[in-house]
């Protein structure tokens, strides 16, 4: 029996409570397989003392012992041979290296049926021709990273007549492409079809106060939207707040904050987290979602903040089922948002590490890492 | 904030300012030089009338950990005094140095009067890293008689600027000295032109704040650098004392390893693993020990860091030959390999062998980024193994206990400030 199927085969999106058996019977199988395809997973999995046996019920997948994305970034683990993998794509790398990842067929073809499940329940789907402003980089050959090809992915929703980018493809490199966007802007106006803007929440609130300074306020056609995904703490010093952003894409752009959709999604883990009509990010039957105490590593009740284990049986070319990202997270429970969903949802509250660096010592450590390259 | 003469100034105005510092800089060139005197007195005085209750509120409101707040006022209030500053130029300049020294030099005709005098206008650029670091900065400006252009850095709350303005109520002389501004450092078009401006660039901070200074300054500006360093302990003989060890603990313990001072890691004189364990196996108690004696409060985001790091490591030690000492609130992290590397931080340091014959080789690399060395040995070792460590690099040696602390006279990663920020002229007669 092929739990996993089993599983993305599930027409509910949010229906754990059903999904419970089927989802620790495919992490058991999951888990299973990549031990015996991949020798080094299995030896954490043995170092951690993690038997074939700890998982029975749901609450035992805390005992998959999760593994930290960083630590991908210094092992490449992978559970089939390289030419089986169809899809690559690398992290940003904003904090460093950046982690290769590889999907195999299998893994497309039920992340595929995933999104297929979110796109519907959020009505995504549209067949009309809409305009789209990608905020993030134009695709190309120089550059690997999976937030290009999501972003660029994200315009088959509705049929895309033309795409603009805010960061141009030079050949070599990219260009800040703002007077493009404005020009676009006033264009997709003038055409009345939707407008659907992508990428970044950063790039977003500086777009949109381009626009401002400009003194162009913009009435777009009614069934645009906006699908946000990614930092938004990508400039440190430009921290967005997330209902100011929304009520100045309303003012500006004419599109209300219920059709702003934003997205969270793990390079490493595949999972999509689409908001709901409050803007939580509710767990979808693909995953579940555990905190865990930093100091210990156990699981800590909901409400309480610390590390976001993510779990799922989704990719099968690499063993990432259970991994620990580098935010602080808290979790809380689904009935908390009035949206109607159930199932807990969750809220990304930082990073881990300092604000700002107040050390001279890490610091010296960037220096030591180019010392031994 | 911006400051300028003695005036807070909005973003706006010092655009305004830009354009006509030169003119006003001209001018208070054109002064007689600053007396030191003048500044240690206003120094003192504002050393003084330091209001410590209301310092420690005001530290804790700009973001400093309240655990350092009352050792940071007591160490500024010494390091502000006269009988500090005095001794300060005394060591670093001379004793003789604000007289102008007259003398008949040997095989030459005529009579020299030679004295220190400032290099004139000094731009600098403060890191965020530790906290008053600006203010002494621009003070060791003023004692050489230096006008100071100050770029704060992005994270500085408005400390640098409250305790000048303070200073400037005491002896309002010296406002002209010191402007500040808080443009971004990626704003190159005002970096360069503060560059023009300066005899020299006092950079303070990691490599790329270094670099670009590098790139950005003519070739007629001088650049000082005060760089990001990093320090360790050394362990050597067999006879160890637990007081030495417990001063190695203190020091983890009490700076939370964020300093360039602090102790990283251990190094052990050998060459077998054994050796590295069995000091693990004694050192991690006393260390647990210190931990009970500070506790440490870590942000939540500090906290899933060092939890993070702490877990990946235990994973690691899987793939290669670490082994991870779990102990209360702390950690030993031991590896195989002798690399120098920054620690985990936050109480939990690496430790690994290093046998004397092989430190140079080892630690060479690594030249200019060696600070202090915290050396535990049988007292007659210390001058070999002394001998050994500067020729690393490194700049300073003491035991555990002091490698954080500052004694009147040191010198700053192995440099007297006063002596960089000045130049010596002479003046020639003949008769």
């Amino acid at each position: 029996m092929d739990y996993r199927n089993q599983l993305f085969a599930h027409r509910h999106l949010y229906d754990l409570g059903h999904t419970n058996g089927v989802f620790v019977s495919a992490m058991k199988q999951s888990v299973d397989s990549h031990r015996e395809n991949c020798p080094d997973y299995d030896r954490i999995l043995a170092d951690q003392g993690y038997q074939a046996d700890c998982l029975k019920t749901e609450q035992d997948l805390h005992r998959i012992p999760p593994i930290p994305t960083m630590f991908y970034k210094a092992h490449a683990l992978s559970s089939v041979p390289e030419k089986k993998m169809v899809i690559k794509a690398t992290t940003s790398g904003t904090k460093g290296t950046p982690t290769q990842v590889g999907l195999d067929l299998p893994t497309c073809y039920y992340g595929a049926r995933m999104l297929r499940l979110i796109f519907s329940y959020y009505k995504l789907f549209s067949a009309v021709p809409t305009n789209y402003i990608i905020l993030g980089y134009q695709p190309s050959k120089h550059n690997k990273m999976g937030a290009v090809k999501t972003a660029y992915g994200a315009t088959f929703l509705a049929p895309a007549l033309h795409r603009e980018y805010a960061l141009k493809d030079t050949g070599s490199s990219y260009a800040l492409n703002m007077e493009g966007i404005k020009e676009q802007l006033l264009r997709y106006q003038r055409a009345k079809l939707p407008v659907r803007f992508v990428g970044f929440p950063a790039y977003l609130s500086f777009m949109i106060k381009m626009l401002r300074e400009n003194n162009i306020k913009l009435t777009l056609n009614p069934g645009s939207k906006i699908l946000l995904g990614g930092g938004w703490k990508q400039f440190l010093s430009e921290e967005v707040d997330k209902e100011e952003l929304y009520q100045m894409a309303e003012e500006t752009l004419g599109i209300e904050a219920r059709n702003v959709k934003e997205f969270f999604a793990v390079v490493e883990s595949n999972v999509l987290y689409c908001d709901c009509k409050n803007h939580h990010f509710h767990v979808p039957i693909y995953a579940r979602v555990i905190i865990r105490d930093p100091r210990t590593m156990e699981p800590v009740p909901n409400g309480t903040p610390g590390l976001l284990n993510l779990i799922s049986p989704l990719v099968s070319s690499m063993p990432v089922g259970s991994i620990i990202t580098d935010d602080i997270a808290v979790l809380y429970d689904g009935k908390q948002c009035g949206c109607g969903i159930e199932a807990p949802h969750f809220e990304i509250l930082g990073r881990v590490g300092m604000k700002e660096i107040k050390t001279c010592a890490a610091g010296a450590g960037e220096v030591l890492r180019g010392e031994q390259r | 904030m911006n400051l300028v003469n003695g005036k807070i100034v909005s973003s706006d105005a010092c655009d305004a300012v830009l354009g006509t510092l030169n003119t006003r800089i001209q001018k208070t060139l054109a002064k007689p030089t600053l007396d030191p005197a003048i500044v240690i007195a206003a120094c003192d005085a504002l050393s003084v009338s330091l209001d410590e209750k209301q310092y420690e509120q005001t530290l804790i409101e700009y973001g400093v950990s309240a655990q350092f707040v009352k050792e940071y006022i007591r160490e500024a209030k010494i390091m502000l005094s006269k009988a500090y500053l005095c001794s300060k130029m005394q060591t670093e300049l001379g004793a003789h140095y604000g007289t102008p020294q007259q003398y008949k030099p040997s095989f030459y005709d005529g009579t020299v009067i030679q004295q220190i005098a400032p290099l004139g206008v000094l731009f600098h650029i403060a890191a965020g890293n530790a906290d008053g670091l600006p203010v002494f900065t621009v003070i060791e400006g003023l004692l050489t008689g230096n006008i100071n252009i100050l770029k704060l850095p992005r994270e500085e709350g408005g400390l640098t600027v409250q305790i000048l303005l303070e200073l400037f109520r005491i002896q309002p002389q010296l406002a002209e000295y010191v402007y500040i501004f808080d443009y971004a450092s990626n704003d190159m078009d005002v970096m360069r032109q503060l560059a023009d401006l300066a005899d020299a660039v006092v950079v303070w901070g990691g490599d790329a704040a270094i670099q670009s200074v590098r790139e950005m300054a003519k070739p007629n500006t001088k650049i000082i650098e005060w760089g990001h360093k990093i320090s360790f302990a050394y362990v050597s003989g067999e006879d160890i004392s637990e007081e030495a060890l417990e001063g190695i603990a203190q020091n983890i313990c009490q700076t939370n390893q964020l300093l360039c001072s602090s102790c990283q890691g251990i190094y052990i004189d050998t060459e077998h693993m054994d050796d590295v364990d069995r000091f693990c196996n004694r050192f991690l108690p006393i260390l647990e020990r210190t931990c009970g004696l500070f506790p440490a409060e870590l942000g939540i985001g500090m906290e899933a860091q060092v939890g993070l790091r702490l877990y990946n490591a235990s994973i690691e030690t899987v793939f290669n030959d670490t082994k991870l000492w779990k102990g209360q609130n702390c950690s030993l992290f031991v590896c195989t390999d002798m690399a120098l590397q920054t620690s985990v931080m936050f109480r939990n340091c690496w430790v690994k062998r290093l046998p004397r014959s092989e430190i140079i080789g080892t630690l060479r690399p690594y030249k200019n980024y060696l600070q202090t060395i915290g050396l535990v040995c049988e007292q007659s070792e210390m001058n070999a193994l002394s001998e050994r460590f500067w020729k690393t690099g490194a700049v300073r040696i003491t035991d555990g206990a002091h490698m954080s602390k500052m004694y009147n006279g040191s010198a700053h990663d192995g440099e007297f400030p006063l002596r960089r920020y000045t130049k010596t002229v002479a003046l020639e007669r003949f008769e």
